[in-house]
């Protein structure tokens, strides 16, 4: 390993067999599933909302957002990352994730 | 100026904006003497005036402060005796600080010189109004000759708002109270008759008027429950709602409960849903979207902007006469086409004719016809070119400026003489709005949009 290699730590999860990283401090928590309100109107990507603690955040489906196929019905997720955005601490979306 | 930083919620900034703005200006056209007076009292010359906003016990408190001559409180007295505001023993035992209140009553105002920034007495009461609107306190404080204290005291947020909740399909939504009017349940085979519907916007007859009404599974496009089986188990839930001016009707599978809610803005991913004012958490933990009542009523058309018209002068015009009449009015009942039956008001019309298709001829403008010497143009709503040789056709004629217009339609029924009580329900274009006529729900044409539109040049013509 040369000096310049910088290390940095993932929160590493697959979707549909592919190996995904975030980097963790993006990563506020990983939770299990969730129930969700879904938001007609809104974005095909958008999931629902869910009641994080008495905080409503916006779920992403990954899948979706990657071009992935839908899970088949009846498969729940497994987990979710929520990442905070960059700047505030608030968790700004979460993401379902399969089989962390 | 202390406490710039006092943070108070948009609405509410909105809310008290103006009535600052006018408490401002009148401290300081009523409340600081003028220099000379000042000096003879031992103040400053220069008189001073004090914003302070700071956060107390969850509420924000905005005070505007001036060191200059305080309320008279004898010419208050005597002002509410004049203008018999307040009984005259009541003002005897009042204190200082009550009369001081006074001033916040409508029509009051002590300043002798009406200036062109205040005195016109309206003012205090409606700096009043607009903070317990958004459910704050207004009190003034003041000491003869050493100044005077307006004190606001707003809540810190709107965030807690009493809400119906409604079930549509597997979802409840909350409907803020505030744009609530009433709640309509119509069940059994009464639910199959009483959505009525003029073209294609369905409408429901409340007490004789008209009220647009929006499926909420359509316009969320989500599914509803499906209809009962059984007729004598159909129910219609309809929740009657106020979007700034319009009443309108949403239909929802179910009525739940109302409940005090705590307003929690949604991501930005989802800010640009005009239905959608925030979300709440239910008490079961489960989450709930709150309607914003005019963002679905926009959504679903049934408040939409009226558009830009040519004649946007002529229209309105039209329209305030055709509204503002409650007396019985001349109508004209006619088919225009299809063989739904519109009206027109008589008054609009210049003559009916009867025409043969063979009288008619071809412009580049299109048909027209030899009438009285002169050149009647036409315009074919019917599409006479279908017509056989001989038919008659009947024509409604319109002038404006000794230029006339005529309409081909399809057929002539009647005139009436009704009270016409036009509604706005979702309707546009060549409608003005839909009224009751002789027990049905009919159309009013904007004759001058058909003309407009089918004969732009008939107008253009005009302003040339």
């Amino acid at each position: 390993m040369s000096d310049d290699t910088e290390c940095r730590q993932l929160c590493t999860f697959r979707i549909d067999g592919l190996l995904f990283g975030v980097e963790i401090t993006h990563v506020q928590e990983v939770l299990r599933a969730q129930p969700m309100t879904p938001v007609p109107l809104a974005n095909a990507a958008v999931r629902g909302l869910i009641n994080l603690r008495g905080q409503i955040v916006t779920a992403l489906d990954l899948r979706h957002r990657l071009g992935l196929a839908a899970l088949p019905p009846g498969i729940e997720p497994v987990s979710w990352t929520s990442t905070p955005a960059a700047s505030s601490a608030r968790p700004r979306r979460s993401r379902p994730v399969r089989g962390t | 100026m202390h406490g710039k930083e006092t943070e108070l919620d948009r609405t509410i900034l909105e809310a008290v904006k103006d009535p600052l703005t006018h408490v401002v200006r009148n401290a300081i056209d009523h409340g600081i003497e003028v220099p000379a007076a000042r000096a003879s009292r031992g103040k400053p010359r220069t008189g001073s005036l004090v914003l302070r906003a700071f956060h107390e016990g969850g509420q924000v408190i905005i005070e505007v402060s001036d060191d200059g001559n305080g309320l008279d409180t004898d010419a208050i007295r005597k002002k509410a005796l004049e203008r018999n505001l307040v009984p005259a023993e009541q003002i005897a035992r009042m204190s200082d600080h009550e009369l001081a209140q006074l001033v916040f009553l409508p029509g009051f105002s002590t300043a002798q010189q009406v200036t062109n920034v205040s005195g016109r007495g309206v003012g205090m009461d409606v700096v009043k109004t607009n903070v317990e609107r958004i459910g704050g306190t207004v009190d003034l404080l003041s000491r003869p000759r050493v100044g005077t204290t307006l004190r606001i005291r707003i809540p810190l947020t709107l965030a807690i708002i009493p809400a119906l909740m409604v079930a549509q399909g597997d979802h409840r939504y909350a409907i803020p109270q505030a744009n609530l009017v009433e709640l309509v349940r119509i069940e059994g085979a009464a639910t199959r008759t009483a959505i009525e519907r003029i073209h294609s916007s369905p409408v429901y007859r409340l007490r004789g008027q008209l009220l647009p009404i929006v499926d909420l599974g359509v316009a969320l496009g989500t599914t509803s429950a499906p209809p009962a089986a059984d007729i004598e188990d159909a129910r219609l839930n309809i929740v009657v709602l106020q979007a700034d001016d319009r009443m309108f009707g949403v239909i929802i599978d179910d009525i739940r409960d109302t409940e005090e809610i705590v307003v929690k803005p949604l991501g930005t991913e989802l800010k640009g849903i005009a239905v959608f004012a925030g979300a709440t958490i239910m008490g079961d933990g489960q989450v709930s979207l709150i309607l914003d009542v005019v963002g679905l009523a926009q959504h679903a058309g049934v408040a939409r902007a009226r558009k830009d018209d040519s004649t946007p002068e002529t229209r309105s015009a039209q329209r305030g006469v055709i509204s503002a009449i409650d007396t019985k009015q001349a109508l004209l009942l006619f088919a225009m086409r299809d063989s739904v039956v519109v009206a027109l008001p008589l008054a609009e019309v210049a003559r009916l004719e009867e025409l043969s298709v063979d009288q008619l001829e071809c412009t580049r403008n299109g048909f027209v016809v030899q009438h009285r010497g002169g050149i009647l143009p036409l315009v074919d709503l019917v599409g006479v070119g279908q017509r056989k040789r001989g038919d008659s056709l009947s024509v409604i004629v319109y002038t404006r400026n000794e230029r006339s217009i005529g309409l081909i339609v399809e057929r002539i029924v009647d005139v009436v003489d009704e009270v016409v009580r036009l509604e706005q329900c979702g309707t546009e274009g060549d409608v003005l709005g839909a009224a009751i006529v002789q027990g049905k729900i009919t159309e009013l044409v904007d004759l001058q949009a058909v003309i407009g539109r089918h004969a732009p040049w008939f107008f253009e013509a005009e302003a040339a």
